[in-house]
């Protein structure tokens, strides 16, 4: 039913957020302090090398990513996520006591969450401008703009080798860190990524940006063109005005249709599936069979998508292990493609499994989400009206505290509404194992949520319904 | 049959509620309320940061004389609307671009600078220049506001200049012949 879908998602939303309101409050201010100083100290660093402002940047990223994973993992704990696990199979993920490992794993999706929406385009700006208000429009100092620019304009050759050489270095430091156990290898290795990412998605649009330019100036161009007024004189005969016609598909694909896919479906569905990675493989993998409507008596280590790369391993091999020869070829494609099926991949088998949970569901969970951003939008438009239009100099100023205001009161929402829809995610996938296969299913304890929306999220509803 | 009528049912109402989800957020969005607009008419300073704003004159004509010589003469009018910016705070008021609104349409100043600006403690009169359609000259507002490169929530003056459709068509007819614009000036404010 919609209507229990949405009171689940508001009402649990809300008291997860009331019951854990100082805690996530707290943790969110160390976070916004932590990004805030970086950003600061990054301008700084410019002085010395724009190289340096993009590594403080990094970690400025790392800090507010740092902070959305432990509200997430709270919120988590409170709804008793793991605790859906049946007790044997409750095996503690490394990344439930390591942040680290955790940042790890979920930094990339995080990160490209970030890139993808605009987030990272926001805080590049930011920084740009403090880069104008400390050296001018007109100084000489090279900025992270001007220094990534040069190199994919000029050195594109650099760009490409740097960045193989950071993601080998991050490799290896990772490599020992799980080796070793040494947690500060850990956070350098987090920090190391950030960088990474933050380089390939603004070096990368430099890149496009060159290749575009590139492109113009090919004679397939001109064909093309030529080819687009061959057809437009064509269609003209039968009194077609086929550019107009064009133009016209191509306003409301821009201006109605894709706003709607980024901001109002992918948005939220995206942010789900990649908050669904730090509840960890073992909830994921049950997810996974619950949603198959697979009992969970029937899984075998290494079967599902979301499984450890060791235990998939272990699942697909035949016969005895490699050696010589093959057992080296076996390591090397693990030290790459282990990396992506332990960090990237999962972000897309997560998204998939999400979007499974019914269509019902799906409506509400958009609708809630936003419900949360409308909240935002209007909570921007209150501090305009009460602190009304100034100039440039006073915003650059005060900023920083307008947006605090804004997302210290939303964003923990926005997080908890993450963990309340992927919890009854599981529970409708529950659902549907249960109506397809009858087991038992260990219920949420109700130690952690004597007061949630318990009807709502019963066992007895049609999923999806 | 039961089930596919209730997997219809569920998406349609998963559309709806897209379609409300994406209304709202529309309706919502800061983007669509990006500076303060601060109402005004002809001949009453407007308050705003730094200073006041006051519209004291409007002229039309097709041929445009500036510095002892024709520079431009059109088929449409000219508009020419004199401005005082008086810097009435501690800092420079800086109304540096300007354009007129009719309904949809939006028209440029027709020079280069065609703003306002003024040191603390003094006021600057200049006559702002634009070229206008005279079929598209209902409710003509001017719209004055700084013109900052970086972004922030900042305030626009609005001053209805008192065309509107009952007499748009006297205002054109009107518009015929030689129209000079002034020089800048300045003063301390009294």
């Amino acid at each position: 039913m919609l209507w229990t879908e949405l009171r689940v998602l508001i009402v649990d939303t809300g008291r997860v957020w009331w019951r854990l309101l100082p805690i996530i409050v707290g943790v969110y201010l160390l976070g916004w302090l932590g990004s805030e100083l970086g950003l600061r100290v990054a301008v700084i660093l410019g002085d010395i090398s724009p190289w340096l402002t993009l590594i403080m940047f990094a970690f400025s990223f790392v800090c507010t990513l740092a902070a959305a994973i432990v509200i997430l993992t709270l919120a988590g704990r409170e709804l008793g996520i793991r605790q859906l696990l049946p007790e044997d199979e409750r095996e503690i993920d490394d990344r439930d006591t390591s942040i680290t490992r955790l940042l790890g794993i979920t930094l990339l999706p995080f990160l490209g969450m970030y890139a993808a929406f605009g987030q990272v385009a926001k805080a590049a700006e930011r920084l740009i401008t403090q880069q104008w208000i400390r050296y001018g429009f007109l100084s000489n100092q090279q900025t992270v703009v001007g220094a990534l620019y040069d190199m994919a304009t000029k050195h594109l050759g650099w760009l490409i080798a740097m960045l193989v050489g950071i993601y080998v270095v991050r490799r290896l430091l990772d490599f020992l860190a799980e080796r070793t156990g040494l947690r500060v290898l850990g956070i350098v290795v987090v920090l190391i990524e950030a960088f990474f990412l933050l380089l390939v998605v603004t070096g990368g649009i430099r890149v496009l940006q060159t290749f575009g330019v590139w492109l113009n100036d090919r004679a397939v161009m001109q064909w093309l063109a030529a080819i687009k007024n061959a057809l437009a004189d064509f269609f003209a005969i039968f009194k077609i005005d086929l550019p107009e016609i064009l133009t016209r598909i191509s306003a409301f694909i821009t201006d109605t249709i894709w706003p709607v896919l980024v901001e109002v479906i992918a948005q939220p569905m995206l942010w789900l599936a990649v908050a669904a990675l730090v509840f960890g493989s073992r909830v994921l993998s049950l997810a996974e069979l619950w949603r198959t409507g697979q009992p969970y008596a029937a899984r075998i280590p290494g079967m599902t998508v979301f499984a450890r790369y060791g235990e998939k391993r272990a699942f697909r091999r035949l016969g005895s292990p490699p050696k010589g020869v093959r057992l080296a070829a076996a390591r090397i494609q693990e030290a790459f493609f282990g990396d992506i099926d332990d960090k990237y991949l999962p972000t897309l088998h997560a998204l998939r499994l999400v979007l499974r949970a019914g269509p019902i569901f799906l409506g509400a969970y958009i609708f809630v989400y936003s419900l949360v951003i409308i909240l935002q939008n209007y909570l921007e438009r209150s501090i305009h009206w009460l602190v009304g239009g100034h100039e440039s100099q006073f915003w650059v100023r005060w900023e920083p505290l307008s947006a605090l205001i804004q997302d210290a009161l939303i964003e923990p929402v926005r997080l908890c509404l993450l963990a309340v829809a992927f919890r009854r995610c599981l529970e409708l996938f529950a659902q549907r194992s249960a109506a397809s296969a009858p087991i038992e299913i260990e219920a949420r304890p109700e130690t952690h949520l004597p007061a949630m929306a318990s009807a709502g999220s019963g066992l007895g509803s049609e999923p999806g319904s | 049959m039961r089930m596919a009528q209730s997997r219809w049912v569920g998406v349609l109402t998963a559309v709806a509620l897209l379609a409300v989800s994406s209304l709202g957020l529309r309706l919502s969005d800061p983007e669509e309320q990006k500076f303060e607009v601060i109402n005004g008419v002809v001949g009453k300073p407007v308050k705003i940061n730094n200073g006041e704003l006051t519209v004291t004159q409007l002229r039309v004509g097709t041929i445009l004389k500036q510095f002892g010589q024709i520079q431009d003469s059109t088929d449409g009018m000219f508009m020419v609307i004199r401005v005082t910016g008086a810097a009435t705070g501690p800092k420079p008021l800086e109304l540096n671009a300007s354009r007129l609104l009719s309904g949809d349409f939006h028209y440029e100043g027709y020079q280069s600078s065609s703003g306002v600006n003024a040191q603390p403690g003094f006021e600057t009169t200049v006559d702002v220049v634009f070229e206008v359609a005279p079929a598209h000259i209902d409710d003509l507002t001017l719209e004055m506001g700084s013109n900052e490169i970086l972004r922030g929530y900042q305030q626009r003056v609005r001053i209805q200049l008192g065309i509107t459709p009952a007499n748009a068509e006297q205002w054109s007819a009107t518009a015929k012949g030689l129209i000079e614009p002034m020089t800048a000036t300045n003063r301390a404010i009294p």
